[in-house]
Protein backbone atom coordinates (compact mmCIF):
# COMPACT_ATOMS: atom_id res chain seq x y z
CA UNK A 1 0.00 0.00 0.00
CA UNK A 2 2.65 2.30 1.22
CA UNK A 3 5.06 1.76 -2.28
CA UNK A 4 2.08 2.29 -4.49
CA UNK A 5 1.26 5.48 -2.80
CA UNK A 6 4.38 6.77 -3.58
CA UNK A 7 4.31 5.84 -7.05
CA UNK A 8 0.99 7.89 -7.20
CA UNK A 9 2.10 10.92 -5.85
CA UNK A 10 5.43 12.03 -7.09
CA UNK A 11 4.00 12.41 -10.76
CA UNK A 12 1.54 14.87 -9.28
CA UNK A 13 4.34 16.57 -7.50
CA UNK A 14 6.62 16.53 -10.78
CA UNK A 15 4.14 17.84 -12.85
CA UNK A 16 2.67 20.33 -9.93
CA UNK A 17 6.59 21.07 -9.42
CA UNK A 18 6.99 21.76 -13.39
CA UNK A 19 3.94 23.99 -13.98
CA UNK A 20 5.23 26.02 -11.06
CA UNK A 21 8.72 26.19 -12.44
CA UNK A 22 7.55 27.35 -16.02
CA UNK A 23 5.24 29.70 -14.78
CA UNK A 24 7.65 31.47 -12.45
CA UNK A 25 9.99 31.15 -15.81
CA UNK A 26 7.87 32.49 -18.15
CA UNK A 27 6.21 35.42 -16.12
CA UNK A 28 10.07 36.89 -15.84
CA UNK A 29 9.45 35.76 -11.43
CA UNK A 30 13.10 33.72 -11.62
CA UNK A 31 15.80 33.09 -14.01
CA UNK A 32 17.19 29.83 -14.25
CA UNK A 33 20.26 31.82 -16.12
CA UNK A 34 20.81 33.87 -13.02
CA UNK A 35 20.77 30.59 -11.16
CA UNK A 36 22.86 28.52 -13.29
CA UNK A 37 25.18 31.27 -13.54
CA UNK A 38 25.56 31.67 -9.52
CA UNK A 39 26.72 28.02 -9.27
CA UNK A 40 28.97 28.65 -11.80
CA UNK A 41 27.40 26.32 -14.72
CA UNK A 42 26.76 29.22 -16.68
CA UNK A 43 29.11 31.99 -17.22
CA UNK A 44 28.79 35.37 -18.99
CA UNK A 45 31.20 38.20 -19.53
CA UNK A 46 30.32 41.22 -20.81
CA UNK A 47 32.55 43.96 -22.01
CA UNK A 48 31.79 47.53 -22.75
CA UNK A 49 34.46 50.17 -23.51
CA UNK A 50 34.66 53.67 -25.15
CA UNK A 51 37.29 56.21 -25.95
CA UNK A 52 36.43 59.50 -26.99
CA UNK A 53 38.93 61.91 -28.51
CA UNK A 54 38.06 65.28 -29.93
CA UNK A 55 38.95 65.61 -33.22
CA UNK A 56 38.44 69.33 -33.90
CA UNK A 57 36.86 72.59 -32.74
CA UNK A 58 35.84 74.97 -35.24
CA UNK A 59 33.46 78.30 -34.95
CA UNK A 60 29.84 77.97 -36.77
CA UNK A 61 28.13 80.31 -38.62
CA UNK A 62 24.72 78.86 -38.70
CA UNK A 63 21.05 80.30 -37.65
CA UNK A 64 18.43 77.13 -37.77
CA UNK A 65 14.74 78.75 -37.55
CA UNK A 66 13.30 75.71 -38.23
CA UNK A 67 13.24 71.41 -37.67
CA UNK A 68 11.25 68.96 -39.02
CA UNK A 69 11.26 66.16 -37.27
CA UNK A 70 10.13 63.00 -39.13
CA UNK A 71 9.83 59.30 -38.36
CA UNK A 72 10.49 56.80 -40.63
CA UNK A 73 10.08 52.94 -41.41
CA UNK A 74 12.89 51.39 -43.09
CA UNK A 75 12.36 49.69 -45.64
CA UNK A 76 8.58 49.84 -46.13
CA UNK A 77 8.27 53.26 -46.62
CA UNK A 78 10.44 53.21 -49.42
CA UNK A 79 8.50 50.91 -50.94
CA UNK A 80 5.54 52.11 -52.76
CA UNK A 81 3.05 49.27 -52.83
CA UNK A 82 1.46 50.31 -56.09
CA UNK A 83 5.13 49.94 -57.25
CA UNK A 84 6.12 46.09 -58.43
CA UNK A 85 9.19 44.82 -58.38
CA UNK A 86 8.46 42.27 -61.37
CA UNK A 87 8.02 45.31 -63.44
CA UNK A 88 10.74 46.51 -62.31
CA UNK A 89 12.98 44.07 -63.46
CA UNK A 90 11.45 43.99 -66.55
CA UNK A 91 11.94 47.43 -67.93
CA UNK A 92 15.44 47.05 -66.15
CA UNK A 93 16.06 43.91 -68.43
CA UNK A 94 14.65 45.17 -71.63
CA UNK A 95 16.14 48.49 -71.10
CA UNK A 96 19.23 50.09 -71.73
CA UNK A 97 21.33 52.98 -70.09
CA UNK A 98 21.84 54.38 -66.19
CA UNK A 99 18.67 52.63 -64.29
CA UNK A 100 18.39 55.94 -63.17
CA UNK A 101 17.17 57.17 -66.23
CA UNK A 102 14.92 54.17 -66.69
CA UNK A 103 12.88 54.37 -63.93
CA UNK A 104 10.80 56.89 -62.00
CA UNK A 105 11.39 58.40 -58.80
CA UNK A 106 9.48 56.33 -57.20
CA UNK A 107 10.59 53.42 -58.57
CA UNK A 108 14.33 53.85 -58.24
CA UNK A 109 13.53 54.49 -54.16
CA UNK A 110 11.64 51.09 -54.17
CA UNK A 111 14.64 49.42 -56.09
CA UNK A 112 17.14 50.88 -53.93
CA UNK A 113 15.35 49.88 -50.88
CA UNK A 114 14.68 46.85 -51.94
CA UNK A 115 18.49 45.89 -52.82
CA UNK A 116 19.45 47.83 -49.28
CA UNK A 117 17.15 45.59 -47.84
CA UNK A 118 18.53 42.29 -49.33
CA UNK A 119 22.27 42.69 -48.80
CA UNK A 120 21.53 43.40 -45.30
CA UNK A 121 19.57 40.07 -44.61
CA UNK A 122 16.43 42.07 -43.96
CA UNK A 123 14.01 39.68 -46.13
CA UNK A 124 12.58 36.87 -44.33
CA UNK A 125 11.20 34.01 -45.70
CA UNK A 126 7.83 34.82 -45.98
CA UNK A 127 8.38 38.22 -48.04
CA UNK A 128 8.05 40.62 -45.17
CA UNK A 129 11.22 42.54 -43.62
CA UNK A 130 12.95 42.90 -40.37
CA UNK A 131 11.77 46.91 -40.28
CA UNK A 132 13.63 49.70 -38.26
CA UNK A 133 11.86 52.63 -37.13
CA UNK A 134 14.52 55.79 -37.59
CA UNK A 135 13.78 59.78 -36.39
CA UNK A 136 15.32 62.24 -38.43
CA UNK A 137 15.47 65.99 -37.78
CA UNK A 138 16.29 68.12 -40.62
CA UNK A 139 16.60 71.54 -39.72
CA UNK A 140 16.62 74.47 -42.06
CA UNK A 141 17.88 78.15 -41.82
CA UNK A 142 20.54 80.57 -43.10
CA UNK A 143 24.69 79.99 -43.34
CA UNK A 144 25.60 83.20 -42.22
CA UNK A 145 29.35 81.85 -42.89
CA UNK A 146 30.48 84.75 -44.89
CA UNK A 147 28.40 87.66 -44.76
CA UNK A 148 29.44 90.77 -42.81
CA UNK A 149 27.60 89.41 -39.50
CA UNK A 150 30.62 86.98 -39.37
CA UNK A 151 33.55 88.73 -39.56
CA UNK A 152 37.18 86.46 -40.25
CA UNK A 153 34.58 83.63 -41.67
CA UNK A 154 35.57 82.16 -45.08
CA UNK A 155 32.40 84.05 -47.65
CA UNK A 156 30.70 81.57 -49.29
CA UNK A 157 29.77 82.72 -53.03
CA UNK A 158 27.10 84.63 -53.09
CA UNK A 159 26.94 85.82 -49.52
CA UNK A 160 28.95 88.51 -49.21
CA UNK A 161 26.18 91.13 -50.72
CA UNK A 162 24.78 93.45 -47.97
CA UNK A 163 22.12 91.69 -46.44
CA UNK A 164 20.56 94.80 -45.03
CA UNK A 165 20.52 98.73 -46.02
CA UNK A 166 19.04 101.04 -43.98
CA UNK A 167 18.37 104.76 -44.61
CA UNK A 168 16.61 107.76 -42.70
CA UNK A 169 13.37 108.58 -44.88
CA UNK A 170 11.61 111.96 -44.41
CA UNK A 171 7.82 111.58 -43.79
CA UNK A 172 4.69 113.47 -44.97
CA UNK A 173 4.47 115.83 -41.72
CA UNK A 174 7.76 116.98 -41.51
CA UNK A 175 9.47 113.89 -39.85
CA UNK A 176 11.71 111.08 -39.86
CA UNK A 177 11.93 107.37 -39.88
CA UNK A 178 14.10 104.51 -40.27
CA UNK A 179 13.54 102.08 -42.75
CA UNK A 180 15.40 98.82 -43.15
CA UNK A 181 15.96 96.81 -46.65
CA UNK A 182 16.91 93.31 -45.48
CA UNK A 183 17.69 90.95 -48.53
CA UNK A 184 17.97 87.37 -46.75
CA UNK A 185 20.10 84.76 -48.58
CA UNK A 186 17.73 81.59 -49.45
CA UNK A 187 17.17 79.25 -47.00
CA UNK A 188 19.22 76.15 -47.04
CA UNK A 189 19.16 72.96 -44.95
CA UNK A 190 21.33 73.25 -42.61
CA UNK A 191 21.96 70.04 -41.03
CA UNK A 192 20.41 66.37 -40.63
CA UNK A 193 20.77 64.43 -37.84
CA UNK A 194 19.26 60.64 -36.99
CA UNK A 195 17.75 60.04 -33.49
CA UNK A 196 19.84 57.70 -31.66
CA UNK A 197 17.58 56.10 -29.84
CA UNK A 198 18.16 53.16 -26.82
CA UNK A 199 16.87 49.95 -26.45
CA UNK A 200 14.86 52.06 -23.07
CA UNK A 201 12.59 53.94 -25.75
CA UNK A 202 12.87 51.95 -28.63
CA UNK A 203 9.82 49.87 -28.61
CA UNK A 204 10.25 48.03 -31.68
CA UNK A 205 11.44 44.84 -32.17
CA UNK A 206 15.39 44.38 -32.52
CA UNK A 207 16.47 43.85 -35.75
CA UNK A 208 20.16 42.33 -36.85
CA UNK A 209 21.96 44.57 -38.35
CA UNK A 210 26.18 45.74 -37.93
CA UNK A 211 27.30 49.21 -37.35
CA UNK A 212 28.18 49.23 -40.97
CA UNK A 213 24.46 48.65 -42.05
CA UNK A 214 23.47 51.22 -39.42
CA UNK A 215 25.70 53.50 -41.50
CA UNK A 216 23.90 52.00 -44.91
CA UNK A 217 20.28 52.37 -43.98
CA UNK A 218 21.23 56.25 -42.22
CA UNK A 219 22.56 57.16 -45.51
CA UNK A 220 19.90 56.12 -47.57
CA UNK A 221 17.15 57.60 -44.91
CA UNK A 222 18.45 60.94 -44.21
CA UNK A 223 18.80 61.58 -47.81
CA UNK A 224 15.32 61.20 -48.86
CA UNK A 225 13.97 62.27 -45.76
CA UNK A 226 15.75 65.94 -46.64
CA UNK A 227 14.29 65.36 -50.06
CA UNK A 228 10.59 64.71 -48.52
CA UNK A 229 10.89 67.32 -46.31
CA UNK A 230 11.98 70.37 -48.51
CA UNK A 231 9.09 69.19 -50.84
CA UNK A 232 6.91 69.44 -47.42
CA UNK A 233 7.77 73.19 -47.21
CA UNK A 234 10.88 72.92 -44.95
CA UNK A 235 12.61 75.92 -46.53
CA UNK A 236 9.51 78.51 -47.10
CA UNK A 237 8.52 77.82 -43.22
CA UNK A 238 12.59 78.57 -42.42
CA UNK A 239 13.01 82.13 -45.07
CA UNK A 240 9.38 82.14 -43.24
CA UNK A 241 10.50 82.54 -39.29
CA UNK A 242 13.74 84.18 -40.73
CA UNK A 243 11.81 87.39 -42.11
CA UNK A 244 9.90 86.88 -38.56
CA UNK A 245 12.59 87.24 -37.16
CA UNK A 246 14.77 89.91 -38.26
CA UNK A 247 11.30 91.72 -38.66
CA UNK A 248 11.20 92.17 -34.86
CA UNK A 249 14.19 92.79 -33.81
CA UNK A 250 14.96 95.64 -36.20
CA UNK A 251 11.78 96.71 -34.42
CA UNK A 252 13.02 96.61 -31.64
CA UNK A 253 16.32 98.27 -32.24
CA UNK A 254 14.49 101.16 -33.18
CA UNK A 255 13.53 100.80 -37.13
CA UNK A 256 9.79 102.21 -38.05
CA UNK A 257 9.56 99.52 -40.82
CA UNK A 258 11.14 96.75 -42.46
CA UNK A 259 11.05 95.20 -46.04
CA UNK A 260 12.11 92.38 -47.34
CA UNK A 261 13.41 91.50 -50.87
CA UNK A 262 13.89 88.25 -52.21
CA UNK A 263 16.79 87.48 -53.79
CA UNK A 264 15.93 86.34 -57.76
CA UNK B 1 1.84 2.86 -12.54
CA UNK B 2 -1.18 5.93 -12.22
CA UNK B 3 -4.48 6.25 -13.24
CA UNK B 4 -5.43 8.90 -15.78
CA UNK B 5 -8.06 10.18 -13.48
CA UNK B 6 -4.85 11.47 -10.95
CA UNK B 7 -2.89 12.62 -13.95
CA UNK B 8 -5.85 14.54 -15.95
CA UNK B 9 -6.06 17.43 -13.57
CA UNK B 10 -2.38 18.57 -13.30
CA UNK B 11 -1.57 18.23 -16.69
CA UNK B 12 -4.88 20.32 -17.89
CA UNK B 13 -3.52 22.75 -15.54
CA UNK B 14 -0.28 22.54 -16.97
CA UNK B 15 -1.62 23.22 -20.46
CA UNK B 16 -3.80 26.17 -18.83
CA UNK B 17 -0.88 27.87 -17.24
CA UNK B 18 1.03 27.34 -20.64
CA UNK B 19 -1.65 28.87 -22.71
CA UNK B 20 -1.76 31.88 -20.57
CA UNK B 21 1.62 32.55 -20.21
CA UNK B 22 2.20 32.09 -23.98
CA UNK B 23 -0.78 34.89 -24.19
CA UNK B 24 0.71 37.56 -22.22
CA UNK B 25 4.28 37.26 -23.96
CA UNK B 26 2.61 37.86 -26.74
CA UNK B 27 4.51 40.35 -28.39
CA UNK B 28 2.31 42.37 -30.33
CA UNK B 29 3.55 45.67 -31.56
CA UNK B 30 1.53 48.14 -33.97
CA UNK B 31 3.89 50.40 -36.13
CA UNK B 32 3.08 53.92 -35.39
CA UNK B 33 2.06 55.95 -38.52
CA UNK B 34 5.07 58.06 -40.15
CA UNK B 35 5.09 61.29 -37.69
CA UNK B 36 6.22 64.61 -38.93
CA UNK B 37 6.44 67.32 -36.53
CA UNK B 38 7.17 71.12 -37.13
CA UNK B 39 9.19 73.33 -34.75
CA UNK B 40 9.63 76.99 -35.37
CA UNK B 41 13.57 77.54 -34.01
CA UNK B 42 15.37 80.83 -33.31
CA UNK B 43 18.94 78.88 -32.65
CA UNK B 44 22.12 80.10 -33.54
CA UNK B 45 24.71 77.52 -33.80
CA UNK B 46 28.24 79.11 -33.09
CA UNK B 47 30.78 76.00 -32.03
CA UNK B 48 31.50 73.20 -32.56
CA UNK B 49 33.42 70.05 -31.45
CA UNK B 50 33.73 67.32 -33.10
CA UNK B 51 34.60 63.64 -31.21
CA UNK B 52 35.92 60.12 -32.13
CA UNK B 53 34.55 57.86 -30.48
CA UNK B 54 36.05 54.58 -30.54
CA UNK B 55 33.48 51.48 -29.47
CA UNK B 56 34.47 48.12 -28.17
CA UNK B 57 31.67 45.87 -27.26
CA UNK B 58 32.06 41.79 -26.50
CA UNK B 59 30.12 39.60 -24.57
CA UNK B 60 31.05 36.11 -24.34
CA UNK B 61 28.74 33.12 -22.58
CA UNK B 62 29.81 29.15 -21.95
CA UNK B 63 27.97 26.61 -20.49
CA UNK B 64 29.91 23.99 -18.38
CA UNK B 65 33.42 25.46 -19.56
CA UNK B 66 32.20 25.07 -23.23
CA UNK B 67 31.80 28.85 -25.19
CA UNK B 68 28.24 29.01 -26.63
CA UNK B 69 28.62 32.44 -27.99
CA UNK B 70 31.49 35.07 -28.75
CA UNK B 71 30.19 38.80 -30.02
CA UNK B 72 32.22 41.37 -30.54
CA UNK B 73 32.63 44.39 -32.30
CA UNK B 74 35.07 47.37 -32.40
CA UNK B 75 33.91 50.45 -34.67
CA UNK B 76 34.35 54.50 -34.17
CA UNK B 77 32.15 56.85 -34.94
CA UNK B 78 31.83 60.82 -34.92
CA UNK B 79 30.13 62.71 -32.06
CA UNK B 80 29.32 66.05 -33.11
CA UNK B 81 28.51 68.88 -29.88
CA UNK B 82 27.42 71.80 -31.16
CA UNK B 83 26.67 75.19 -28.68
CA UNK B 84 25.21 78.43 -29.26
CA UNK B 85 22.17 80.72 -28.61
CA UNK B 86 18.73 79.72 -27.70
CA UNK B 87 17.35 83.27 -29.39
CA UNK B 88 13.56 82.44 -28.71
CA UNK B 89 13.84 83.43 -25.40
CA UNK B 90 15.80 85.98 -23.25
CA UNK B 91 16.95 87.92 -26.39
CA UNK B 92 16.47 91.67 -25.35
CA UNK B 93 17.22 94.68 -27.60
CA UNK B 94 17.23 98.20 -26.67
CA UNK B 95 18.18 101.32 -28.31
CA UNK B 96 20.18 104.15 -26.68
CA UNK B 97 17.63 106.72 -26.48
CA UNK B 98 20.50 109.79 -26.07
CA UNK B 99 22.43 108.42 -29.32
CA UNK B 100 20.75 107.03 -32.21
CA UNK B 101 23.73 104.91 -33.07
CA UNK B 102 24.01 103.06 -30.45
CA UNK B 103 22.09 99.81 -29.55
CA UNK B 104 22.21 97.70 -26.16
CA UNK B 105 21.82 93.80 -26.92
CA UNK B 106 21.11 91.00 -24.16
CA UNK B 107 22.15 87.64 -25.51
CA UNK B 108 20.37 84.65 -23.78
CA UNK B 109 23.36 81.73 -21.82
CA UNK B 110 25.23 79.95 -24.60
CA UNK B 111 23.89 76.22 -24.28
CA UNK B 112 24.50 72.92 -25.79
CA UNK B 113 22.25 72.79 -28.68
CA UNK B 114 22.76 69.36 -30.41
CA UNK B 115 25.16 66.09 -29.54
CA UNK B 116 24.49 64.14 -32.44
CA UNK B 117 26.42 60.91 -33.81
CA UNK B 118 27.58 60.98 -37.74
CA UNK B 119 25.94 57.69 -38.52
CA UNK B 120 28.01 58.25 -41.97
CA UNK B 121 30.99 58.45 -40.13
CA UNK B 122 31.01 55.00 -39.12
CA UNK B 123 33.99 52.75 -39.65
CA UNK B 124 33.74 49.01 -38.73
CA UNK B 125 37.22 47.49 -37.52
CA UNK B 126 36.04 44.18 -35.81
CA UNK B 127 33.25 42.54 -36.11
CA UNK B 128 32.33 38.33 -34.72
CA UNK B 129 29.27 36.81 -33.87
CA UNK B 130 29.56 33.47 -32.73
CA UNK B 131 26.54 32.00 -31.32
CA UNK B 132 24.71 35.75 -30.97
CA UNK B 133 24.41 38.44 -33.58
CA UNK B 134 25.00 42.01 -32.97
CA UNK B 135 21.66 44.12 -32.90
CA UNK B 136 20.17 47.51 -33.90
CA UNK B 137 19.59 48.13 -30.36
CA UNK B 138 23.23 46.70 -29.32
CA UNK B 139 24.87 49.64 -31.63
CA UNK B 140 21.72 52.21 -30.28
CA UNK B 141 22.53 51.59 -26.81
CA UNK B 142 26.14 52.36 -27.08
CA UNK B 143 26.17 55.80 -28.34
CA UNK B 144 23.04 57.20 -26.59
CA UNK B 145 25.34 55.67 -23.64
CA UNK B 146 28.05 58.17 -24.43
CA UNK B 147 26.09 61.41 -25.51
CA UNK B 148 26.28 62.82 -21.75
CA UNK B 149 30.18 61.91 -21.45
CA UNK B 150 30.89 64.29 -24.69
CA UNK B 151 28.69 66.61 -23.78
CA UNK B 152 30.27 67.48 -20.19
CA UNK B 153 33.45 66.73 -21.90
CA UNK B 154 32.91 69.60 -24.11
CA UNK B 155 31.23 71.69 -21.47
CA UNK B 156 35.00 71.26 -19.52
CA UNK B 157 36.84 72.31 -23.05
CA UNK B 158 35.08 75.61 -22.65
CA UNK B 159 32.82 75.18 -25.66
CA UNK B 160 30.19 77.33 -24.03
CA UNK B 161 32.30 80.29 -23.93
CA UNK B 162 33.12 80.37 -27.12
CA UNK B 163 29.55 79.68 -28.32
CA UNK B 164 29.04 83.02 -26.72
CA UNK B 165 31.79 84.99 -27.87
CA UNK B 166 31.04 83.68 -31.09
CA UNK B 167 27.44 84.68 -30.48
CA UNK B 168 28.81 88.01 -29.62
CA UNK B 169 30.65 88.73 -32.63
CA UNK B 170 27.83 87.24 -34.99
CA UNK B 171 25.14 89.90 -33.12
CA UNK B 172 27.60 92.90 -33.18
CA UNK B 173 28.29 92.28 -37.69
CA UNK B 174 24.06 91.91 -37.65
CA UNK B 175 23.70 95.01 -35.81
CA UNK B 176 26.00 97.01 -37.44
CA UNK B 177 25.16 96.16 -41.15
CA UNK B 178 21.62 97.43 -39.82
CA UNK B 179 23.14 100.72 -39.79
CA UNK B 180 24.24 100.89 -36.06
CA UNK B 181 28.36 101.79 -35.62
CA UNK B 182 27.91 101.35 -31.82
CA UNK B 183 26.58 98.01 -31.07
CA UNK B 184 26.83 96.71 -26.98
CA UNK B 185 26.59 93.23 -26.43
CA UNK B 186 26.32 91.17 -23.66
CA UNK B 187 25.65 87.32 -22.86
CA UNK B 188 23.71 85.96 -19.79
CA UNK B 189 25.61 83.69 -17.68
CA UNK B 190 23.83 80.63 -15.52
CA UNK B 191 21.78 81.32 -12.75
CA UNK B 192 23.89 81.42 -9.84
CA UNK B 193 22.97 79.43 -6.71
CA UNK B 194 21.84 82.79 -4.46
CA UNK B 195 18.93 82.60 -7.70
CA UNK B 196 20.45 85.37 -9.48
CA UNK B 197 21.99 85.08 -13.61
CA UNK B 198 24.55 87.62 -14.33
CA UNK B 199 26.28 89.50 -17.61
CA UNK B 200 29.05 87.83 -18.55
CA UNK B 201 31.85 90.50 -19.23
CA UNK B 202 29.70 93.13 -19.00
CA UNK B 203 28.23 94.83 -22.40
CA UNK B 204 30.92 95.20 -24.85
Amino acid sequence: MKPRSIFRITPLVLIVVLTVAITLRLTGAISFSRILSGIGIIHTERTVSSRIILERMRPLFRFNTVSYVYRTVFPYDYMDRDISLSEIMNVLRLGRGPVEEQLSRAELEYFQAYNLANELGLQKADGSYDFVVITVTVYAGFDVTGTPFAPGSVPVSGTEEEWIQSEVISTANGGSERRATVRLPPAVVTEAAVSDTGSAEYGYPDVHIDPDGVRRISDFVRERVIGRTVDAGLLEDAARNGERFFSRILHQAGYNSVHFVTNS
Amino acid sequence: MFSRTALAGPVLLLFITLFLAACTNTHSQRIRAVEQEVRSLLQLHTYEHVYRDIVYFGEEKSFLFVKTMDRRLLFSINIVVTAGIDLSTGLEIRPDSRNPDRVFVTLPQPVILSVDADESSIHQYLLRERGGEISWLDYADQIAAIKQRVAQDAVSRGILKRAGENARTIVTGLFTSAGFPDVRVAVRTPPQPSGTGGIDGGYR
